[in-house]
């Protein structure tokens, strides 16, 4: 007789409303994955598919029946009769709220098209705070060959800590330093990369979704003007180095690989690499 | 609250009645020699440097509230009226915990009473 395999218990269909709209979502989803079955256009900067939900940028926030304050749509499971408004007066003011506070005080123009997109939808104007105010502008750090780090383009959505940390490599070469406004990403008694724990995995440049950690190669070509993502091509192949099978993505332009990611959806990698697929291409393009 | 509301339960029904929050329980008396608007900067001061800094309304919300606050107290302006109580409400509204769902509640109606005092 086969072995028994245990499969789990089966999940049940829970009842909810989102908008007016009734709907059956499997219970252990998120608010945030039914929005998304609806096609309802979430704004999320601090969410990712492969990382634990942090709910700390606040910018999914909707309106739930019977709760005093909004709920982060990202994290909170759907429960049965839960009637949800994903763009009341009140979400649409949080959202434009936490949007103008996070881009007057952080350098934003990195962040993907979508993030303008949400900034034009609800109406965001950073500019009206004033114009003498904290900011979290600072120096770049460049102290590796590999990547900097400019967190002056630091929205703090933690998934660079998450990444080095048990969502993907644990090597917690970097955290969460200091509070408040000068809450920061910092390695171990701010050490500089070489000396801290980090291993260049580079998993925490493939998750920043503002462009504060980046390719060296890429931070060097901007400097000089000549980064042109029109002008790139993107080659799937399989990392040569080990067995594993990681799927990578070779960015190239004018013939050079400029920077190395893999898919979220990849079964083997989940969007994660280590030093070697990420970082080890320059004897691909080393012309005799 | 000024001395005409003093006459009300020490409780969450009674101060939410009159506009005013219990927070902990503490009572703090100032007489007329007081300046209300340095209390007020230093309340603002406080939920500034107690924002744990998790998550963005907070964080950035009790620095922006500050700096609106100060500007208001040297030069009146609706417009900052409006954006302060804007402040207020994403805090309220979008903030993990009870700090910053609450750090704006002081400077809301201590300002109400700075209006009521000064006409």
């Amino acid at each position: 007789m086969a072995e028994r395999v245990f499969v789990g218990l089966p999940k049940r269909f829970v009842k909810v409303s989102i908008d007016g709209v009734e709907m059956e979502v499997l219970e252990g989803a998120t608010i945030l994955d039914a929005c998304r079955e609806l096609q309802i256009d979430t704004p999320t900067l601090c969410q990712l598919e492969t990382l634990t939900p942090v709910n700390v940028c606040r910018v999914c926030v909707v309106e739930l029946e019977g709760s005093r304050v909004l709920v982060p749509a990202c994290s909170r499971k759907v429960e049965a009769g839960m009637k949800i408004q994903t763009d009341s007066e009140r979400v649409r003011h949080s959202r434009r709220l936490v949007l103008e506070l996070l881009a007057s005080s952080v350098d934003m123009s990195l962040c993907s098209y979508s993030v303008s997109g949400w900034m034009a939808r609800y109406g965001a104007t950073p500019g009206r705070f004033g114009e003498n105010v904290a900011t979290v502008a600072q120096p770049v750090k460049i102290d590796n060959d590999l990547y900097v780090r400019d967190y002056s383009r630091c929205i703090l959505c933690y998934k660079c800590v998450e990444a080095c940390g048990v969502d993907a490599q644990n090597t917690f070469a970097i955290g969460v330093a200091g509070r408040g406004f000068d809450a920061h990403i910092s390695t171990e008694f701010t050490t500089p990369l070489p000396e801290s724990a980090c291993v260049y995995c580079g998993n925490c440049i493939g998750v920043c979704p503002t462009g504060a950690l980046m390719f060296k190669s890429e931070y060097d070509m901007r400097l000089a003007g000549t980064w042109d993502e029109s002008a790139q091509t993107m080659t799937e192949t399989v990392c040569p180095y080990c067995g594993v099978g990681c799927m990578l993505e070779l960015h190239v332009q004018d013939n050079s690989i400029v920077k190395v990611t893999s898919p979220l959806d990849h079964s083997v990698t989940a969007g994660h690499l280590c030093v070697k697929g990420r970082f080890g291409f320059q004897f691909v393009q080393k012309r005799k | 609250m000024t001395e005409q509301q003093l006459d009300v339960p020490l409780s969450f029904e009674g101060t939410r009645a009159i506009g005013a929050t219990l927070g902990s329980g503490a009572v703090i008396v100032f007489d007329d020699s007081a300046d209300l608007k340095q209390i007020l900067l230093r309340i603002a001061r406080f939920f500034r440097d107690e924002s744990c800094g998790q998550c963005v309304p907070c964080r950035v919300g009790t620095v922006r509230q500050e700096e609106v606050l100060h500007r208001l107290l040297t030069d009146r302006k609706d417009s900052d009226v409006a954006l302060l109580s804007d402040i207020a409400q994403a805090m309220r509204d979008a903030s993990i915990c009870g700090l910053g769902q609450t750090a704006a509640n002081a400077i809301a109606s201590g300002l109400t009473q700075l209006m009521v005092i000064n006409g």
